[in-house]
């Protein structure tokens, strides 16, 4: 049994459910949403922990401490009116306790190193596990600002709390005029290459490059080009051994792969969304979570 | 020690935060306020390779940060969250003393909502469940329930939306003790001849990773040992008033290093 928990309008939660179920994977989903607006208990204790829910009016919905989770909690109280913000912020805090003690695997435990919001940290972080990590400032100092991009040319800008996470090029005239108001801004030294994501699950890659025109492939009007790739050997170690560390089962990472062949990492994401790289490869990455969350259905 | 190199960042009605600022004054010992927004822009952080660099090298005490809440705008939701961000690598990465410091972990990753999470993390027994539940109380033998909108505490549950309730023996009485670092002040003591909670305080503190809190146990009414009840990683300054003039000493040599 694979238990599910977000919600039903995440694309990536919708993925995964339907190729499980397709794969002839019992799946019980705990949709948010509907959860939210019901009656719901989670008992823990000292021998086993149990949380009862309910999709709807009557329809009990009650969860095992056994088992395997896919997990996607999205906190929605920060833009909710006041009336509505509990329901969430409460079911939330319940469920990361709840989750917390579950003994099957948790794709990912709400417990899981969450540096990942803090970019400087984050970057530092694996730099200290062998991962070559581009240079970086935080700063609203113009002084300092100026500086970086002295030493580095043009730079990447991106958030230093990993939301809003498009990234663009920036050059010194650009924030020539930088006002400390408008700070802390993250920077990033550049590498001239091509990017390749790897979605690990347990220690598995599945790799892509990206060959694009825009400095962050995401980016709606970006034309890209996707192909399989290989991962170094030494390089999914430490990839490993770092999600390892981390406590998370199923990461996104990112590369940046310069003229030299050189991999450089530029972040770990702890909750990637990930169903338009699986689309591409047939499923591979939905099968490899599903191996792993419920191994006794084959 | 040079002017300014301790700070706080609290929020403007931080009575701990503003009271402590003005004792350490008193000592001689300059301590900043800082809200969150200005602390984050005052510092920089320089990761390159493994080698990292926060200036300014503050030490920080850490008090509890209001996000924004509706109807405040995306960008201004944002904006909080780039600052908070910025202070938690800072705070994290830093050579100086951090009061409470932030890990890779996340911010006061060591402690959990759950007091029950609490306890297992601690290494202590569980002796007493612990439930959350909206319209649906737990069934008998929960005997303490919280609204979790109010945080008071009632003895039936029914006009509770969102609760906590915990399955404690009846008690007697509490314990509190106020942990800073390696020392514990008791603030409430449930009667003479109880055994002093400082040592398991401090204990719990350190397994939670904890340099500043204030620890309650209950105290069962029959026998037993007490029952971890709450940590409260924010200490308030009514909750540390009875020892305060141990607690700000304890502070201010902690950030002093």
């Amino acid at each position: 049994m694979i238990h599910l928990i977000g919600l039903d309008t995440d694309p990536t939660l919708v993925w995964f459910a339907r190729r499980a179920v397709a794969a002839g994977h019992h799946v019980k989903l705990v949709n948010l949403r509907a959860v939210t607006r019901q009656p719901w208990r989670v008992e823990l204790d000292a021998s086993s922990d149990r949380a009862l829910f309910h999709n709807g009016p009557g329809r009990p919905l009650p969860l095992s401490a056994q088992g395997g989770y896919y997990v996607r909690l999205i906190d929605l109280s920060p833009v909710l009116p006041a009336a509505e913000r509990g329901r969430w912020r409460h079911l939330i805090g319940a469920l990361a306790a709840y989750l917390d003690g579950v003994r099957g695997p948790v794709v990912n435990r709400p417990g899981g190193q969450l540096q990942n919001g803090a970019k400087p940290l984050h970057e530092w972080w694996l730099s200290h596990r062998g991962l070559r990590v581009p240079a970086s400032l935080t700063s609203s100092d113009p002084a300092r600002i100026a500086g970086f991009m002295d030493r580095h040319g043009p730079v990447v800008l991106k958030a230093v709390c990993g939301t809003r996470g498009r990234a663009r090029l920036v050059t010194a005239g650009q924030l020539a005029g930088f006002a400390p108001a408008a700070g802390p801004v993250h920077l990033q030294q550049w590498v001239d290459g091509y990017d390749v994501r790897v979605h690990l699950v347990d220690g598995e890659p599945f790799a892509e490059r990206i060959d694009t025109d825009a400095v962050d492939y995401r980016e709606p009007d970006a034309r890209s080009r996707h192909r399989p790739a290989a991962v170094p050997e030494e390089l999914r170690a430490a990839m490993g051994q770092a999600a390892k560390e981390m406590d998370l089962r199923f990461t996104g990472w990112d590369f940046r792969v310069d003229r030299a062949g050189r991999w450089w990492c530029l972040e770990a994401n702890p909750m990637p969304g990930y169903h338009g790289y699986d689309r591409r490869c047939g499923g591979a990455i939905t099968r490899a979570l599903c191996r792993l969350l419920a191994p006794d259905e084959g | 020690m040079p002017t300014s190199e301790i700070a706080v960042v609290d929020e403007a009605d931080d009575l701990l935060g503003a009271s402590f600022a003005r004792w350490a004054a008193g000592q001689g010992v300059p301590v900043v306020r800082h809200r969150l927004a200005g602390a984050a822009r005052a510092m920089t952080v320089v990761v390159a390779g493994s080698r990292v660099e926060v200036s300014p090298a503050w030490s920080l005490l850490l008090r509890p940060l209001r996000s924004p809440e509706p109807p405040a705008s995306p960008d201004t939701r944002f904006g909080w969250s780039e600052a908070f961000a910025t202070l938690w690598a800072a705070a994290a990465l830093s050579g100086r003393p951090v009061v409470n410091r932030p890990d890779a972990w996340g911010w006061l990753s060591g402690l959990s909502a759950s007091i029950v999470r609490n306890q297992r993390r601690a290494g202590l027994p569980v002796p007493a469940a612990e439930a959350y539940w909206h319209q649906l109380p737990p069934p008998g033998g929960y005997r303490y329930h919280q609204d979790l909108d109010t945080r008071q505490t009632a003895g039936d549950p029914a006009m509770i939306r969102f609760g906590r309730s915990r399955a404690l023996p009846a008690t007697r009485g509490w314990e509190q003790v106020v942990v800073v670092g390696g020392e514990g002040f008791r603030v409430i003591s449930a009667g003479a001849g109880d055994p002093d909670p400082v040592p398991a305080s401090l204990a719990v503190a350190d397994r939670l990773s904890l340099s500043f809190a204030t620890v309650s146990w209950a105290v069962p009414a029959g026998p037993g040992p007490a029952v971890l009840a709450q940590v409260n990683p924010f200490p308030t300054l009514h909750e540390c008033r009875p020892v305060i003039c141990q607690v700000f000493p304890a502070l201010l040599r902690r950030l002093l290093g």
